[in-house]
């Protein structure tokens, strides 16, 4: 074989990173549809063993209906939901608010930086996991412990990413500011925090999905009421369908979240060229 | 300086000061960089004074200080030794007194081409009548119309460094200070923008410093051009432009027919390679 034939031989059509297919939105519904089909066929063979062990996804379905209306552990599935997202808004929520601010810093101002990160690197190889004790022993089983391991869930994702962005913003920009007279506050607020931005929207979305894992964990451990909780409850009853139906639950509300946070990122950042 | 209201004349002279006072002034300013591999001389001890409405253009190779001295100007740079002053009074932190226009525009990102040229007003807290207003004579002065709210992402090179200029004349600087500003546009644009740089200065009469590489910029835009050497970087000549020279007026290419601006050409050439080290 020659070099030539070397130089010239093409890549095979389909592999082409970074680029779409054009047929993105039908290979997502076609994959989904197909987990739901494999899931189906495995429920409906287990059953013939041992019954009742996998329910199939339709029972799932009729699962869900029937807890909209009847109330499982103290409530319906809708109120378990909206429970859940309420503790994990109000963690999230400190943790941007105290985040952003504080990764801006470390990124922007290395005084900071240096005095804070290694109390910072220190604490955040504790898993939330294992604050769920001492929080339970110290504030109770209640909202305000799990709203705490959603904010050590979801903090650490914020003020990383957003101290790579903020480190990343082209000190031209700052010399340029200053040439047109802005002091430090103004730069931080108007230049550093806006352009790191897409930066914060990466370690936001991770945070998000951290915080409702952790919280969903939480409330598995010690809850009353909460998507974990009724999971918790499914279990304790041996209804594995209420199990699953949870599971569901969790995995849409996530994915909700995560749509939000991607319309929210895509607003903010217009100005970036892949978005114009 | 305060910016009093974004719709006034760039040329009022009224200056405390008096008559002698240069508009910028430099005395015995050096710059010494510290490295691992020691320290760089990157410019010797150097006097330079800008006088009212003077284009002085400083040309010299890469690593010749130009840069160095126009950001020492420019209040950005903190130089190793001597003094700096503005009208005769000692300069301080940089701002809008000594607009900067940047080789890689630096324009904000985020900001469309309104908001970038508006920033320095909103610092300034001008009233948004007269930031409109100001912010609107710039875009058609620069030729900006109808890219009012693009972004600089949507914009080509030559547009975002107008909208860069545009940003720093909107503050009606007394001193202009441009590094390089031409150097990252494609030779096209480039020419383009050298002729607009020539019909807008004899427009805005305010004082400008312009560092370059290209010695056809240096001799076609000043009316003094200061011809620096590399290592160590220090200027080794001060050449004065006629107000009447032959290719004012002239755009750039017919300019470069002209004989008179062939001979301060070759000139300033022969400085610049005969002092090779």
């Amino acid at each position: 074989m020659t070099s030539h034939t070397l130089e010239t031989r093409r890549e095979p059509r389909w592999y082409r990173p970074g680029v779409k297919s054009g047929y993105d939105a039908a290979m997502g519904t076609s994959s989904i549809v197909a987990l739901f089909a494999i899931w189906f066929i495995a429920a409906v063979f287990t059953n013939r063993q041992h019954p009742g062990l996998v329910p199939t996804p339709i029972d799932v379905a009729h699962t869900i209906v029937n807890l909209t209306a009847h109330p499982f552990g103290g409530h319906t599935l809708p109120m378990h939901a909206l429970s859940s997202l309420g503790r994990w808004g109000l963690g999230f929520a400190v943790a941007v608010v105290l985040g952003v601010p504080l990764g801006i810093l470390f990124g922007a101002v290395p005084l900071v930086r240096e005095a804070v990160s290694p109390i910072f690197e220190f604490l955040r190889y504790i898993p939330p996991f294992a604050w769920i004790p001492p929080a339970v022993l110290w504030l109770g089983s209640g909202q305000t412990s799990q709203a705490l391991i959603v904010f050590i869930a979801a903090f650490p994702a914020i003020v990383i990413s957003t101290q790579v962005g903020a480190a990343g913003v082209d000190p031209a920009l700052l010399r340029a500011s200053r040439t047109l007279g802005a002091g430090a506050l103004r730069r931080l607020t108007q230049v550093v925090t806006p352009v790191a931005l897409p930066g914060v929207f990466a370690g936001v979305r991770v945070a998000a999905s951290n915080g409702w894992m952790a919280l969903i964990a939480a409330e598995l451990i010690g809850g009353r009421v909460g998507v974990g909780f009724l999971i918790q409850q499914g279990s304790d009853n041996g209804a594995i369908d209420v199990v699953m139906a949870g599971m569901v639950a969790i995995a849409v509300t996530a994915a909700i979240l995560d749509l939000v946070v991607i319309a929210l990122s895509k607003r903010l950042t217009r100005w970036r060229k892949s978005a114009a | 300086m305060p910016l009093e209201s974004g719709t006034q004349k760039a040329h009022d002279m009224t200056d405390s000061a008096g008559v002698a006072a240069a508009k910028l002034s430099l005395h015995g300013v050096a710059k010494v960089f510290e490295t691992r591999r020691g320290s760089v001389n990157a410019l010797e001890p150097t006097d330079l004074e800008v006088q009212e409405s003077e284009f002085l253009t400083i040309v010299g190779p890469s690593g010749c200080g130009k840069s160095t001295l126009l950001m020492i100007a420019s209040g950005l740079e903190t130089p190793s030794a001597g003094t700096i002053e503005v009208s005769g009074r000692p300069a301080g932190k940089p701002g809008p007194d000594r607009s900067v226009v940047f080789q890689q525009f630096a324009l904000f990102p985020h900001m469309s081409v309104t908001q970038n040229i508006e920033y320095g007003l909103k610092v300034a807290r001008v009233k948004k009548a007269d930031r409109k207003a100001a912010v609107a004579q710039q875009i058609a002065v620069m030729g900006l119309d109808g890219f009012q709210k693009a972004y600089p992402s949507e914009l080509s090179g030559g547009m975002q460094q107008r909208v860069a200029i545009a940003r720093a004349l909107v503050l009606e600087p007394s001193l202009l200070l441009m590094d390089e500003p031409f150097g990252a546009l494609d030779a096209q644009t480039r020419t383009q923008m050298q002729d607009e740089m020539a019909k807008l200065r004899t427009r805005m009469m305010s004082t400008v410093l312009f560092v370059t590489h290209s010695v056809e910029e240096a001799v076609y835009l000043g009316t003094r051009i200061i011809v620096m050497s590399a290592r160590p970087g220090r200027i080794i000549a001060n050449i004065p432009i006629a107000n009447d020279a032959p290719w004012k007026g002239l755009a750039i290419e017919a300019a470069m027919g002209v004989p008179a601006f062939n001979s301060v050409r070759e000139k300033v050439w022969n400085l610049l390679h005969t002092k090779v080290a």
